[in-house]
């Protein structure tokens, strides 16, 4: 039943955000600091900064089961359970299968994290630029639809972001992973060091670097002021970081923009649908059914930013029909919910090295090294198109022998005997979009806030499986040439979805006919809704995707409030 | 209907969220053989299994596995996160330990002096390999038995100084 008791006055704002992850704390910070009366809302509960970490400072002791998570727990919840980073320290994060259902016409893990600050808790906060080399790649190889924008009109916006969410790493000078406003980075040990002079010296397109990643190595005045301080090496982020020494939309943009005054967050609230008036022919604003007691309210505004997570949106403006809008907003080219692309992590390799026995590093570190790709990147070379960028990390640690028992056994579990070098990478494969991979409404089946569930039909190719193999050859033969020992290569089989960077379905386009968004993540078709999370992207390239987005939501905030300015949207 | 469930399940995360927030050893402390309810075992047992752990990891002038309850610890798991087979053999095993001790010495594991337990797990120990119960259970358990010590309280401050906030990472120092 539609609320009717309070006024419409009182539900009418000048902008919504659906989505508090990165890319909505992002729209929020943006939108309200330009003075516009800003609705955000949360489907799920609120998590505030500090308050709302219950595991944020408890001792490895503490957990009852060391960190794993129980029995009943996974077997009730097989998909989340997959991830890495679902473990007793961090599960309330995460959204547990059955609460939230979905159809997987083929397997895809969709992790998902329904809180205010979604997934930005949770993310891995590995931090690149794209390129031209990645933005000009669906021209160039003849996939998707050509991006609408080129490096040139992000560079700014990646500058502007960058600075303020605190970004640590080495200006590198290389073209296909340009180089941002760097705090300092902590750097590589010594293997990583002469893994990194291996490839430079064997190869001279290939690239060793220390990972971007988004934390305060040395904060500013201006993450200062956001009450964050220096990242101290925990390496706890995904339970919520009492120091904000990592950026998250909890610990960063959300409470930057409470303090404007201008902003109403509102949790605990499922955007239904995106309200459009044919007779205005724009969008008026969301249906919301609240998440616990069910009740359905309007909310109006002039300008709407939806960063619901990139299927999530997918599946909202599916849902949100009109008499302009039969099929979706925005899809009058039928497009939207296709070329929905991700990120191929199946490979890995790992490795030991027997020799610097002599030195180790001290602490830990919230990244390692990283290699740019350097598969395709300025010409086609390969059977198979696009490429991979890859981790590479190295460390060592105690070994203990746990044969025998008694007051022997004892004794070697308290030796400081320290066990060789293990090396590791994993590979993050560009997948290509198309529009067979794909997301639909359930015609029949909805869920308890009255939503169709999704439908996800997302799978490999052979472009993928030949990169899996490609990266475990080259891989294999810059271990050897390092001298690494008891090299493993290894292929995971995981579904898409475990790289949670699923992307695409409203893709971004310089034609009407062929994508569902412009080059201002403006709907073509409905001009006051922008998209600007995971959904807008029309390829993947190989960078962790989150910067990009940020990037391109303060780009589209700052369009939008020009454009309303000028009475244009 | 639904929102009964769902404020249910809400319940039951305040429930174990709270627990969790326990210090371990508060659980630790009480005799605790009903709380195993996937396990099935007595007091009995967990006395015998506190007195393995005192076997595997002795204490000494330091804390052994006993005194930082690895054995409440390894049940804890075996409970929580074991699959129902596993368990089986787990408890299959654990049975045919006590019968074999009772068998041969016309007494329990822990009426045992120091060198008749020593006596015993060495001849578990030869055992390991052979891939039935008896060996799953003695593998089992002295794995827990060694995860519990050393993510222990006493271990990670005392014998491996585990830091919450290491602060500076340095990338290179002589070992």
């Amino acid at each position: 039943m539609i609320n009717t008791n309070d006024s419409t006055k009182e539900r009418t704002f000048d902008a919504i955000v659906i989505g508090s992850g990165i890319s909505g704390g992002w729209a929020a910070k943006e939108l309200t600091e330009k003075g516009l009366k800003t609705l955000v809302l949360e489907r799920g509960r609120n998590v505030r900064h500090l308050k709302d970490y219950p595991t944020t400072n408890m001792m490895p002791w503490e957990f009852p089961h060391r960190g794993q998570v129980p029995l009943d727990i996974t077997e009730a919840n097989p998909v989340v359970s997959r991830c890495y980073a679902f473990r007793e320290d961090a599960m309330h994060f995460f959204v547990k299968d059955q609460e939230h259902p979905y159809v997987q016409e083929k397997p895809f893990d969709w992790i998902r994290g329904y809180q205010v600050g979604g997934k930005s808790l949770l993310w891995a906060r590995q931090t690149q630029r794209w390129s031209d080399f990645d933005f000009e790649g669906p021209a160039r190889d003849g996939f998707a639809v050509d991006w609408p924008i080129r490096y040139k009109d992000l560079a700014p916006w990646y500058s502007y972001v960058e600075k303020f969410a605190g970004i640590s790493g080495n200006r590198d000078g290389l073209p296909q992973l340009p180089d941002g406003e760097f705090l300092p980075a902590l750097g590589l040990n010594d293997v990583e060091k002469y893994f990194r002079d291996v490839v430079a010296k064997s190869y001279k397109d290939r690239h060793v670097i220390y990972g971007r990643c988004a934390h305060l190595t040395e904060p500013q005045q201006v993450h200062l002021d956001q009450g964050r301080v220096q990242c101290q090496n925990r390496t706890l982020c995904q339970r919520g970081c009492p120091f904000g020494g990592y950026f998250s939309s909890n610990a960063s943009t959300l409470p930057w923009a409470a303090r404007t005054g201008n902003l109403t967050l509102q949790p605990d609230s499922v955007v239904q649908e995106i309200l459009y008036d044919d007779k205005k022919q724009r969008a008026t604003g969301v249906r919301v059914i609240d998440a616990h007691t069910k009740a359905v309210t309007d909310y109006f505004a002039k300008v709407i930013f939806v960063n619901a997570g990139a299927l999530n949106t997918n599946l909202l403006l599916l849902n949100s029909v009109s008499g302009r809008f039969p099929n979706g907003l925005g899809n009058d080219s039928g497009v939207l919910g296709k070329y929905v692309a991700f990120h191929n992590y199946r490979a890995r390799i790992s490795a030991l090295c027997h020799d610097f026995k002599q030195v180790n590093d001290q602490g830990r570190r919230p990244t390692s090294a990283y290699l740019p790709r350097f598969r395709n990147v300025f010409k086609q070379e390969t059977d198979f198109l696009r490429g991979y960028a890859a981790g590479f990390f190295a460390g060592r640690g105690a070994q203990h022998d746990t044969s025998g028992f008694g007051r022997g056994l004892k004794e070697q579990l308290a030796a400081k005997t320290l066990g060789p070098w293990y090396v590791g990478s994993h590979m993050m494969g560009e997948t290509i979009p198309k529009a067979t991979n794909m997301v639909s409404l359930d015609p029949s089946r909805k869920d308890e806030w009255d939503m169709p569930l999704l439908r996800i039909h997302i799978a490999y190719d052979d472009n993928d499986e030949k990169m899996v193999k490609d990266f475990q050859e080259q891989f294999t033969e810059m271990y050897t040439k390092a001298g690494f020992t008891d090299i493993k290569v290894h292929d995971s089989q995981q579904a898409p979805g475990l790289d949670i960077h699923e992307m695409g379905g409203a893709r971004m386009g310089h034609d009407p006919e062929t994508s569902v968004l412009n080059r201002w993540n403006q709907v073509h078709a409905c001009p006051n809704v922008f998209v600007t999370d995971g959904a807008c992207m029309t390829s993947t390239s190989t960078q962790n995707p989150s910067l990009t987005y940020m990037a391109l939501t303060a780009r589209a905030v700052d369009h939008a409030v020009t454009q309303l300015k000028k009475g244009a949207v | 209907m639904h929102v009964n469930r769902r404020s249910a399940i809400r319940q039951l995360l305040v429930i174990s969220a709270g627990a969790a927030l326990l210090p371990a050893c508060v659980n630790d402390k009480k005799p605790a053989a009903a709380a195993y309810t996937n396990l099935g075992i007595t007091v009995a047992d967990e006395e015998l299994l506190a007195a393995i752990a005192g076997t595997l990891i002795p204490t000494t002038d330091t804390p052994g596995a006993r005194d930082v309850n690895a054995h409440a610890f390894a049940l804890r798991m075996l409970n929580d996160c074991y699959k129902k087979e596993d368990r089986e053999r787990f408890v299959a095993g654990l049975q045919q330990f006590r019968d074999g001790v009772r068998k041969k010495y016309n007494k329990s594991y822990a009426q045992c002096t120091a060198a008749e337990q020593e006596a015993i797990i060495a001849e578990a120990a030869a055992r390991q390999d052979t891939g039935d119960n008896a060996a799953y259970f003695y593998n089992t358990f002295k794995q827990l038995t060694i995860q519990g010590y050393t993510s222990s309280e006493y271990y990670l401050t005392k014998v491996e100084v585990y830091k919450l906030v290491p602060g500076k990472y340095i990338s290179s120092v002589p070992v």
